[in-house]
């Protein structure tokens, strides 16, 4: 059997406020502070930490942005190289050019025809 | 911010507004500590909980139909949260519910009558079950509906009314010296 009286849809105002007072202590705006800080940790927010919001972010540019640049052109240069390389007799020739000193004759850095000792000598006999 | 209605302060969280979600966490905050408070019977444990409900709102709040009201969906986020830390936690009976909360402004009289109001609070709703503390709380201390608190509790409108009722009983009875002077 139901024994509501005619007051129970209606909110109680004694008790309402007697469990809104001291239910609750009075640090609403410490709270809110610390729920900020908790949301800051978790990378919740534009507020959020530079290292929670990805590490491609902000650390990598600032760290590693020019020795990275530096590692990844050393290695294409060495690729290339070394594609050149193993590329059979036209990798040898521009590998030659490449290292051939300015006015020297290409044909002395050649390594697919044997070096002829008269082309190496007349450079420095016309010097003389 | 103040006076910003909850579905604008809602999106402007969606897009990342951390003082959007500091303004919802002071209107909404002291209800849901409140609410956890209730589940946890602990001061700490119930801000543990209503921190990972706060979070776990602002994570998902993309899914929020911004229709619908905003504080019901929210409570509902933070109930859970208190739910599942009294399972992963044994709840600490050493520390009774408010009874870390003193005044500090307070005089020294004033202070201990607070504090031992509260402590009767705590007993009184202690000798409730959970349903019952929720139930006349969030009607008589937060305004929601009988409807609104069965459908976040899960239960009958009819249970609801119940609850309220035989919980009012109880806490007039417990703290009718404390209500007269309130009152």
């Amino acid at each position: 059997m139901k024994d509501f009286d005619s007051s129970d849809h209606r909110p109680d105002p004694v008790i309402g406020r007697l469990l809104r007072e001291h239910l609750v202590p009075d640090d609403k705006d410490a709270f809110v502070v610390r729920m900020q800080a908790a949301a800051r940790q978790e990378g919740l927010g534009r507020g959020a930490p530079a290292q929670r919001r990805g590490f491609f972010a902000l650390e990598l540019p600032e760290a590693w942005f020019r020795p990275g640049i530096a590692a990844a052109a050393a290695l294409l240069v060495g690729v290339l190289v070394g594609v050149r390389v193993t590329d059979g007799g036209s990798g040898s020739v521009w590998l030659a050019e490449a290292l051939r000193p300015a006015g020297a004759p290409a044909e002395l850095f050649a390594v697919d025809a044997r070096p002829d000792p008269q082309l190496f000598l007349a450079p420095l006999l016309e010097a003389q | 911010m103040a006076g910003v209605p909850d579905s604008e302060l809602v999106a402007r969280l969606v897009q990342g507004d951390e003082e959007a979600f500091g303004r919802l966490v002071a209107e909404h905050g002291p209800a849901a500590r409140r609410l956890a408070r209730l589940v946890l019977r602990d001061a700490n444990d119930a801000d543990d909980a209503v921190q990972d409900g706060l979070l776990a709102a602002w994570r998902s709040i993309a899914r929020f139909d911004p229709r619908r009201p905003f504080r019901p969906w929210l409570m509902r986020i933070v109930l859970n949260a208190a739910r599942d830390l009294r399972r992963r936690r044994t709840v600490r009976q050493t520390q009774a519910l408010g009874g870390d909360e003193t005044s500090r402004e307070a005089a020294p009289d004033r202070q201990a009558g607070r504090a031992l109001l509260r402590a009767r609070l705590a007993e009184a709703l202690a000798t409730l079950p959970e349903r019952a503390r929720v139930a006349v709380t969030l009607f008589d201390a937060e305004g929601y509906s009988h409807g609104e608190i069965a459908e976040l509790l899960d239960v009958p409108e009819g249970t609801v009314r119940s609850d309220v009722f035989h919980a009012r009983r109880n806490l007039r009875v417990l703290l009718a010296p404390f209500l007269e002077e309130v009152g």
